[in-house]
């Protein structure tokens, strides 16, 4: 028998620890990011991470932090972009990604990065920004 | 959560099983399923659980390595061990020469003054300047107006350090100076600071001796090759109290950097008789400078110093540590009275060889002993005799090939001479030390390769000095099976001849001269004897009343032909002795 949308939405695919480690409100456990929001978290945390960050696994992460640093010329755009999705495609099998955007922030002295992927068997694309700025 | 802990495996210790067997763990439940994805918080959270326990298993197989002296790679760790097996590690230790001062100007009416302890020199190395010093005080004598004296001098720089004892600020007497040479170091406790009398701590070295009262302290190795002193609790030793002043005196030295120091200069002596000029002039290079014991030493020596007990038992034990505590000896044997010649029971004797030296001062026969005579049983008593020195004459035939090199006759001589010498020096000149005649011509086969055979004839040489004033009875000892009929000697006058030695075959030897045409003739019949088997030559009332050079060489052929040193013989090739041959051939 075929799950309703409703019924589905409630399965869960995939389910991680909340990096925020928010206890939930009412059980007081620990919080669970599930399916989308799972794959959603372990994306914005991949790139986010730099290589040589995780212990004995230097290859995780795309660097962008280095990047920072660079003139922001369409060459650094179309290095950043690919970096991402370089990170994605080899560490993150469950999403496939549909466009990175990298943009200039001037106001807040900054780059976004705008991340459109699906979630392997979610027909729904997931919509992710991420903000480099510097941090001291 | 976990179903059981049979999930959990934790046998690996590399990080990648430990992850591996976290995630196994985690297959075991339901709640977190993203610990397969390296984005995920899960992985980033085994990562680090991973890396912990990973840690923690290096740094526990890092202590359990330390605990054991096999295994401890840290000198503090080694040393450490090697305190529980009762063992100090040697430290550095000054290079020593023997010098002779000769002093003019002084009063000829004083009897004797006192070269204290302390009187520096100096020599220079690579432009650098090490201090020597004498390590006790010498009496020099008045002998026919005449003041000179053969001294000692070590090679390091004297320095004193001083602790106060204090029970509410304890301090650990650790001398603060690496490279210390520890036979240096003297140890003054002062009563107080208004209180200047002072007492000597000797070294313990036997803790079996100690008493409540007696004046000692212990000497540990401790953190980073430094030194740490260590006093009696009332009960095994005497007890500081609070306001001693401890006083060390000690040297710190360069350890084998001056071996072969042979210019030195008086820098000052410190002697309160007046004198005019001092002069020097070297006796024995300096040599016996070593060092700090290694850790590859330590963990060598620290099983086999428990295993003695620090005892001299076993003929070893006499060679072990003699060798080890006196860096200055290329090579001691020892054997027992019973084994002796003419069997003598309750004695053991030690003979060594100095390096560059061939035979030990009577002064550090006498140091030695008195360094082991307490740790021999009761029962024995340690005899120095000398090494005896059997030389070895070969005459080296070499047929070469013309056509396959450019050596001249002259070079390839000197090339086999070479190699002769360099055989005696890597294969000989230690006591044990055989002559394996196989190996030599091997050696000499393998020189270069235009070299197509050799053949090599050798005799035994014994060198002796007799009186020329006194007749006396000679023994030379070859201790090797000797062919009849092949004693020699070099010549010597004898009633008034020029006159040889030589051998019947029937075991006596004579003394004979040759006359005006070339005849020989007994000047003494069976002036001595020779035992063919043991070795053995003795000639009565030999009465010379001049001979060639500072010796009498006697040679004779050995029956067999490799040559076995005995008890304390050693084997040498002096390359003055070596004859080589050179044939080219063209081949």
């Amino acid at each position: 028998m075929a799950l309703s949308k409703e019924a589905r939405r409630n399965v869960e695919y995939y389910s991680d620890i909340d990096l925020a480690f928010i206890p939930h409100p009412v059980t007081g456990k620990l919080s669970r990011k599930t399916n989308r929001n799972a794959v959603r978290q372990s994306v914005k945390s991949l790139v986010l991470t730099n290589f040589y960050e995780r212990p004995f696994q230097p290859n995780i992460g795309c660097n962008v932090r280095a990047m920072l640093f660079e003139l922001f010329t369409p060459a650094t755009k179309q290095k950043l972009e690919n970096a991402v999705r370089e990170v994605i495609y080899n560490y993150e099998p469950r999403a496939e990604v549909i466009e990175v955007i990298a943009e200039q922030r001037d106001d807040l002295n900054a780059l976004t990065l705008s991340l459109a992927f699906y979630v392997i068997n979610d027909p729904e694309p997931v919509v992710l920004d991420v903000i480099l700025e510097r941090v001291r | 959560m976990a179903q059981a802990n049979t999930y959990l495996q934790v046998t690996e210790l590399d990080f990648a099983d430990i992850r591996s067997n976290l995630k196994t763990f985690l297959r075991s439940q339901t709640q977190f399923k993203d610990y397969d994805f390296e984005g995920s918080a899960m992985a980033t959270l085994l990562d680090l659980m991973a890396y912990n326990t990973h840690y923690n298993a290096y740094y526990l197989n890092m202590i359990g390595n330390e605990m054991f002296l096999d295994t401890a790679q840290q000198r503090d760790s080694v040393v450490s061990r090697a305190k529980e097996l009762g063992y100090t590690p040697i430290s550095s230790r000054g290079a020593t020469a023997n010098v002779q001062l000769t002093f003019t100007g002084v009063n000829t009416d004083v009897p004797r003054f006192t070269i204290p302890e302390g009187a520096t020199f100096t020599t220079t190395i690579d432009d650098i300047a090490y201090t020597y010093v004498t390590d006790q005080a010498y009496s020099v004598e008045n002998v026919r107006d005449t003041y000179i004296k053969n001294i000692d001098i070590t090679e390091g720089e004297p320095l004193t350090h001083r602790f106060t004892v204090s029970s509410n600020d304890p301090v650990r007497y650790i001398i603060p100076n690496a490279g210390v040479d520890t036979r240096s170091i003297k140890v003054r406790v002062q009563t107080s600071s208004a209180d200047t009398s002072n007492t000597v701590f000797t070294k313990a070295t036997n803790v079996t001796s100690v008493k409540s009262t007696s004046p000692v302290f212990y000497l540990n190795e401790t953190n980073d090759r430094k030194y740490e002193l260590t006093f009696g609790d009332g009960v095994l030793g005497k007890a500081l109290v609070d306001g001693n002043i401890v006083i060390v005196d000690y040297r710190i030295c360069n350890g084998t950097v001056t071996n072969g120091a042979n210019t030195f200069s008086v820098d000052s002596l410190g002697v309160t008789e007046a004198y005019t000029s001092v002069s020097l002039s070297l006796n024995t290079a300096a040599r016996g400078g070593r060092a700090q014991e290694t850790i590859d030493s330590v963990k060598f020596n620290a099983p086999k110093n428990f295993e003695a007990q620090n005892r001299l038992v076993t003929k070893n034990d006499y060679i072990n540590i003699i060798t080890q505590e006196n860096s200055d000896l290329e090579s001691v044997v020892a054997f027992g009275g019973e084994d002796a010649d003419s069997p003598v029971f309750g004695k053991v004797y030690i003979a060594a060889k100095p390096f560059g030296e061939r035979f030990l001062t009577i002064s550090r026969k006498n140091q030695i002993r008195a360094s082991i005579v307490d740790r021999t049983p009761l029962s024995i008593d340690p005899v120095f005799v000398d090494a005896e020195y059997l030389f070895i004459v070969p005459t080296v035939n070499v047929n070469y090939d013309l056509t396959t090199t450019t050596l001249t006759q002259k070079s390839l001589e000197a090339l086999v001479k070479t190699a002769v010498t360099n055989y005696s020096t890597d294969s000989l000149g230690r006591f044990g030390k055989k002559l394996r005649y196989s190996r030599l011509l091997r050696s000499l086969d393998n020189l270069d390769p235009s070299i197509l055979n050799n053949t090599v004839s050798i005799k035994m040489s014994k060198r002796f000095s007799p009186s020329i004033t006194t007749t006396q009875k000679v023994a030379l000892e070859f201790r090797n099976p000797i062919e009849k009929g092949t004693l020699d000697s070099t010549q010597f006058t004898y009633s008034g001849f020029t006159c040889f030695l030589d051998d019947d075959s029937l075991g006596n030897v004579n003394i004979y001269r040759y006359t005006q045409d070339k005849t020989k003739v007994n000047v003494v019949v069976n002036a001595g004897t020779i035992n063919y088997v043991t070795g053995k030559v003795e000639i009565e009332n030999f009465a010379p009343t001049a001979f060639t050079g500072t010796e009498i060489k006697v040679d004779v052929i050995p029956e067999l032909l490799d040559v076995t040193p005995v008890r304390q013989q050693i084997l040498l090739i002096e390359s003055n002795d070596i004859v080589v041959n050179a044939i080219g051939e063209n081949v």
